[in-house]
């Protein structure tokens, strides 16, 4: 299988806050961001990607993830993701509000690979989204698959 | 130490010395005088006889022919205590005499009491002259006078007549009769002694030995037996004896009723630690009768739990001499046990010896009970300050959970707010007139003001979920890190930042108080970015007990009345259209120093900037 483009692998963003999506959805096309964006709504959906990517579908670059997910946790989502041997590798950002001790460090212990912090400030939102797409799409290399 | 002689002894002795005395000067006086007398007689005697020989002797010799001397000398025989008389001729030779050996021989042959000491013979013989004298030592009289020459012509020594008496005799008559007159003298004078004896007997030693029976008496606490009376010193003395005697016993009597009046039970131990005294309230308390109370049975009323710890406490105190503090159980009149809390004291004598204990209890039963009413009411309390701590803990939790929650979930909608109006001005400017774009300027300025707001609570809140950590900060470290976050607002000002905080550490929770540092430097950048040149200085320095940090700026100010309220949370003492704020960030401040043991203050005057203290302890 040919490793395909950066630019056409797609980047996960697993967030269920309609708005929230909508707008984030904005924020990466006002920065230009290429690559196609999957969206689960829901912690089950997110982890309902893992046979698909096991049948073949190809890995996301990135892995955006909300804490806060109705269904199952994101922490939980996260956990599946690091220890499923298809997805363990794909790097994961925990994108969220909570700044919570407890909760960054059980991102980090789970193998979350970054976590940001999502302003309110929709101006704000835009630059980490830049900056998102700059260093994961852009500068970071992603683990060859195959 | 020499044992004490009875005076009456003494006495009686002095008297028998003074009367033995006198009978032997007596005796001796007379004797002397008597065998003086019998020698002065005998001697006379003897001049008489010796010279009248001597002459008969001359006579005879000198008539011429054979002297006859036989008669002469036989004429002596009569004379009281002669051994013999003899006349010796100038040769030494005894011609006649009384005793038939002696005549021819020498005398100077002789034993010593069968001739005269040659001394006498050789001084008559010189002197020529007749000598009388005494030899004791030979117990012989010697009377030896001279006789002259034999007329025939010759120089030769004189002869001499030599009359020799016995003293013996004499001397032991002497003896017989001194001795009978004597002990003539001996009779009266024992009668005296013996008058004398039973005088003093009756006057002196009887009364003082009654006197010593006396205070004896007293001493061994028997009854008073009658003192000595009579109107002499001795009487008087015994008079006042036993006036003194019935003050003794009566004052003793007085601390006995005294102690017997005492309201707590008392006891009093002898030397050789058995109980010798309790008093009426000790009586009272056990319920027991004197008899029982008495030597050992001090310990029967003792809880049996107890006894051996009495006991031995007791025992090392008696071997200490020590005084002892002892806390048992006393058996009480109703026959249950009340706690007693005992003290016992050495008792010394005036002398310094060693009397035995003295000790008195105190009823403690009512303590104890108070005291175990205390232990079981604290327990109970510290029981339901577990519950409720338990309780509060829970709360605080579902506190935290709550207000973490509902942090999120409020920001979530203003994401969208946000967001939207952002691209409402953006992507459809031209659907709105200048009025549009300040409404939606506004809603955008409420959702700023919002975000701050549950921003802010989060952190308050977040300071008391929480754990301290204590470590040691850089203060210089933490404040450049806390102004490069606002690097850019400070510079857009021009504002000038003084930093002196040296190389200052502290003690601290790391988070809390660069939350503070990071809410005061934006309080005082906030007021102070309308100043003509805003400045903030902030400087720290240790003290006696604390580190002091101080944060000032040269903005607005701010009346000092209001200093308590600042610190509270939502309290703003300026329009939110004029600045900014959530009123939360000093009340962040306050909680976090507090947090650390430490507090916040401030000084300030309107117009004239503000400072902001923070202390910490070291």
């Amino acid at each position: 299988m040919t490793e395909a483009l950066p630019t056409a692998r797609p980047i996960l963003l697993v967030e269920d806050n309609p708005a929230d999506l909508d707008l984030t959805r904005r924020a990466f096309a006002r920065r230009h961001l290429l690559n196609p964006l999957l969206v689960a709504r829901d912690g089950q959906e997110a982890l309902d990607f893992i046979p698909r990517w096991e049948a073949g579908e190809a890995l996301p670059l990135v892995v955006l993830l909300d804490l806060k997910l109705p269904k199952v946790h994101g922490l939980e989502v996260l956990r599946a993701y690091k220890s499923h041997p298809v997805s363990q590798s794909v790097p994961m950002v925990v994108l969220t509000t909570s700044e919570e001790d407890a909760d960054v460090a059980e991102a980090y212990r789970l193998g979350a690979n970054s976590y940001i912090l999502k302003p309110v400030d929709f101006e704000k939102f835009m630059v980490v989204a830049g900056h998102i797409e700059l260093y994961w799409c852009a500068l970071n290399q992603p683990p060859r698959h195959g | 130490m020499s044992v004490p002689v009875p005076l009456r002894h003494l006495l009686l002795a002095v008297l028998g010395a003074f009367g033995v005395l006198l009978v032997a000067g007596q005796f001796t006086f007379i004797l002397h005088t008597y065998s003086q007398d019998a020698m002065d007689g005998l001697a006379a005697i003897a001049r008489h006889a010796g010279g009248t020989l001597a002459a008969g002797v001359n006579a005879e010799l000198a008539a011429g022919g054979e002297p006859h001397l036989q008669p002469l000398i036989l004429q002596t025989a009569s004379l009281p205590d002669l051994a013999f008389a003899a006349y010796v001729a100038s040769d030494d030779r005894v011609r006649d005499a009384s005793v038939p050996d002696l005549i021819g021989t020498a005398l100077s042959d002789r034993a010593a009491h069968l001739a005269p000491p040659a001394g006498i013979v050789d001084e008559v013989r010189r002197a020529q002259r007749g000598v009388v004298r005494r030899d004791a030592a030979g117990g012989r009289l010697w009377a030896v006078f001279p006789v002259p020459a034999v007329a025939d012509g010759e120089r030769a020594p004189p002869g001499y007549v030599v009359l020799g008496f016995g003293t013996a005799a004499l001397e032991r008559a002497a003896l017989h009769r001194a001795f009978g007159q004597s002990m003539i003298m001996v009779a009266p004078l024992l009668l005296l002694l013996a008058g004398v004896a039973m005088l003093v007997r009756s006057l002196l030693t009887d009364r003082v030995e009654q006197l010593l029976a006396y205070t004896r008496s007293q001493a061994e606490g028997g009854r008073l037996p009658p003192p000595v009376t009579g109107g002499d010193e001795l009487g008087q003395l015994g008079a006042r004896l036993a006036v003194l005697m019935q003050s003794v016993i009566e004052s003793r009597d007085y601390h006995v009723r005294l102690l017997d009046r005492m309201p707590n039970p008392i006891w009093r131990a002898g030397s050789e630690r058995r109980c010798d005294y309790v008093n009426q309230a000790w009586l009272a308390f056990t319920g027991t009768r004197v008899e029982r109370a008495l030597g050992a049975g001090w310990l029967d009323v003792v809880h049996a739990d107890d006894r051996e710890r009495c006991l031995a406490v007791y025992q090392g105190a008696f071997d200490a001499r020590e005084p002892f503090t002892l806390e048992y159980r006393l058996r009480f009149r109703d026959g249950g046990y009340h706690w007693v809390h005992d003290h016992g004291e050495p008792l010394y004598g005036g002398d310094g010896s060693f009397l035995g204990y003295i000790g008195s209890a105190f009823d403690v039963q009512g303590d104890k009970e108070a005291e175990e009413e205390i232990r079981r009411l604290n327990t109970e309390l510290e029981e339901r300050v577990e519950r409720r701590t338990v309780q509060l803990a829970a709360l605080n939790r579902e506190l935290e959970t709550f207000t973490y929650s509902v942090s999120h979930d409020l920001k979530a909608p203003l994401r969208g707010i946000d967001g939207y109006s952002h691209l409402l001005l953006e992507d459809h400017a031209r659907a709105l007139d200048d009025e549009g774009k300040l409404f939606v300027r506004n809603i955008r300025a409420g959702v700023a003001q919002m975000a701050r707001l549950i921003d802010d609570l989060l952190a308050y809140s977040r300071l008391e979920r929480r754990a301290l950590q204590r470590s040691v900060v850089n203060l210089a470290d933490m404040v450049r890190a806390v102004l490069a976050e606002r690097a850019s607002e400070l510079g857009a000002e021009n504002a000038e930042v003084d930093v002196a905080v040296g190389g200052i550490t502290v003690n601290a929770d790391r988070e809390g108080l660069a939350q503070a540092l990071r809410n005061l430097i934006d309080n005082a950048f906030k007021y102070s970015r309308h100043a003509a040149q805003p400045t903030i200085r902030i400087d720290a320095h240790h003290e006696a007990a604390v580190t002091r940090i101080r944060v000032q700026d040269n903005g607005i100010g701010f009346d000092m009345k209001f200093h308590d309220r600042i610190f509270d949370i939502f309290q703003r003492l300026q329009r939110a259209e004029d600045y900014a704020g959530t009123g939360v960030g000093l009340a962040i401040v306050r909680k976090a120093m507090q947090r650390m043991d430490g507090r916040a203050w401030a000084e300030s005057a309107p117009g004239e900037g503000a400072t902001f203290f923070l202390e910490l302890p070291r």
